[in-house]
């Protein structure tokens, strides 16, 4: 075989190598499963109209689920219920339970909370009926979910507040202008957000006893962040406020379940916390004769004068310390006195009894 | 033990009784409501909340029993003020000439197992120690309590700090007045040895001429002066 003849091999050899490779990858672009559906759906003009009138987008952003946490599934992974293309309209929602459950083998998240949706307010309000009561697309997302930990997901530290916004405007308002919302948009990380006081999956109705901001539940709520010192010392909050709260009657009466009894809410607002020295504060010294008002009629200048949470153990509450030390000690003394009393008594009794009655 | 020293005298009058028991039950309600308060977070005070109805009800009986107390009081003023007997008992309660020197003897004799009688008059000075202790302790605990029970117009009227210093001396004054009472005149009535399960005379008004002689020289010898 001369060289020519070689070349002439090598060169068929290769055509034939390139439309088997061109064909190849046509073929596995026609298995592309998405394919079908994204010959309508990335138009990106595609919608459809609602009987409110409202235009709601059909379109489909491939490259957002690509990058999603769902980038590898298929349409059809989720939007079962298409059998046909095309469809009729009315797909049903998309039941993220179908691989969101404990034990699932389809490497969805083990965890039992997806199930705590269906107790939650929102839950039950979707369960009735209510059409404005959120499905797990309203808070996560739909083609774009994203982990909690990536700052574009919609239920990262500093987006929840946003997304749970859209339904809750006045509470949203409200929040970020608070000591905590503020602080969490200035990227602070301990500062909560909607869910570290409300729940997650499991949010209640603050009426129901359950609910982390039930009346008799606040003050557990609260503690989660200031019981901790370092924590509290770290944002120049000073002072022991769970421990004082906790022992004033105020704290004591809401524990036996006195729930007109006031909570860390009732004095210091629950969206709109501000620190005490700022004017606008629930708490601050002009404000508490107005604060207190709400529960004790005729509440005047004189509720201010004094500390709130006062803690008897320590220097800083003045004169109180002082008394409720000398009782501590006058205490102290007279049980150790009284005792001493009894063993001499009880040592010369027994021994020299003298049998009167 | 003779027949004669078994000899019950007459101590306590009637009115006498029943002060104590309205001062008595007043106390004990007290003191049980008032713990439950100060002691909320443990077994022993979440025991007695339950046992006293609730939180609520808790402190209703507290005041309930505050008012109990309170008419021991005024009765006990009144009898004192207004009535021969009850200014006598009195005065008999007060500090006397010769008290100091017969505590150091008593106390003395506390260390020693030799028989001693300090020749007390009719209450010995322990008895006036806690009277007077217990008589002012009240007196300081009803006018804290006044405020205390006046709630929001107390705070009105008064800085919240001193509404809070009087809660503290409310508080402290109390517990230190129940150790008192307990390991004092409980345990001198109903524990000490030769009084269980209790000395009888709270009852029925009456001690025996032997223990007259024994803790109330001076007030037998006034009582029977033919006996010396």
């Amino acid at each position: 075989m001369n060289t020519p003849s070689l070349y002439r091999m090598w060169i068929t050899y290769s055509v034939l190598l390139g439309i088997v490779a061109i064909t190849g990858i046509a073929l596995a672009q026609g298995q592309n499963p998405d394919a079908k559906c994204l010959i309508c759906h990335a138009k990106s003009d595609l919608s459809r109209i609602e009987s409110d009138g409202h235009k709601h987008s059909l379109f489909v952003d491939s490259s957002a689920i690509r990058a999603s946490v769902h980038g590898k599934w298929s349409c059809n992974d989720c939007h079962a219920a298409v059998t046909t293309i095309p469809h009729a309209p009315g797909v049903p929602r998309v039941e993220c339970t179908r691989c969101h459950f404990a034990g699932n083998r389809m490497g969805a998240p083990e965890s039992l909370i997806y199930d705590q949706y269906k107790e939650s307010v929102h839950g039950l309000a979707a369960a009735a009926g209510n059409q404005k009561a959120p499905h797990c697309q309203n808070c996560h997302g739909t083609h774009e979910i994203r982990r909690l930990t990536d700052t574009l997901s919609t239920m990262s530290r500093n987006s929840v507040a946003k997304t749970c916004g859209s339904c809750h405007v006045h509470e949203f308002t409200d929040y970020r202008v608070s000591v905590h919302g503020s602080a969490v948009e200035k990227g602070n990380k301990d500062a909560p957000v909607c869910t570290n006081c409300h729940g997650e999956h499991d949010i209640r109705a603050h009426s129901d006893p359950t609910s982390k901001v039930n009346s008799a539940n606040i003050p557990n709520t609260c503690s989660a962040c200031h019981a901790s010192e370092a924590l509290m010392e770290q944002y120049g909050v000073k002072g022991v406020q769970v421990e004082t709260y906790d022992e004033s009657y105020h704290g004591i009466a809401v524990k036996f379940g006195q729930k007109q009894a006031a909570n860390c809410a009732s004095c210091h607002g629950v969206h709109d916390i501000l620190p005490a020295n700022d004017p606008r504060s629930r708490v601050n010294v002009a404000n508490i004769p107005h604060t207190c008002g709400g529960c004790h009629p005729g509440a005047n200048a004189n509720y201010a004068r004094g500390r709130i949470h006062v803690d008897a153990e320590n220097k800083d509450a003045g004169i109180i310390y002082y008394i409720a030390s000398f009782f501590k000690y006058l205490t102290i003394g007279t049980l150790a006195v009284l005792i001493l009393n009894i063993i001499l008594d009880l040592r010369r009794k027994l021994t020299s009894r003298k049998p009167h009655k | 033990m003779t027949n004669e020293s078994n000899q019950l005298i007459h101590r306590f009058a009637v009115s006498w009784r029943l002060q104590h028991l309205s001062l008595m039950i007043g106390v004990f309600g007290l003191a049980l409501t008032g713990l439950a308060y100060r002691y909320y977070d443990t077994g022993f005070g979440r025991f007695l909340i339950n046992l006293e109805g609730g939180f609520g009800s808790r402190g209703i009986l507290h005041r309930i029993c505050g008012v109990m107390l309170g008419l021991a009081v005024v009765w006990h003023g009144f009898r004192v003020i207004f009535t021969r007997t009850g200014h006598d008992d009195f005065m008999a309660l007060m500090p006397e000439k010769g008290d100091g020197k017969r505590w150091r003897l008593a106390l003395k004799a506390k260390f020693s197992s030799e028989p001693f009688n300090a020749e007390w008059g009719r209450y010995t000075l322990g008895q006036k120690v806690q009277y007077w202790t217990v008589a002012l302790g009240t007196l300081l605990m009803i006018s804290t309590g006044l405020i205390l029970l006046m709630g929001d117009r107390a705070v009105a009227a008064l800085p919240k700090w001193m509404v809070d210093m009087v809660r503290v001396v409310h508080g402290g004054q109390g517990v230190e007045l129940m150790v008192f009472i307990v390991l004092w005149h409980l345990y001198s009535t109903h524990f000490s040895p030769g009084r269980f399960p209790m000395d009888a005379s709270w009852i029925t008004g009456k001690i025996s001429k032997g223990q007259l002689k024994d803790y109330h020289m001076r007030e037998y010898r006034r009582l029977f002066p033919e006996d010396d």
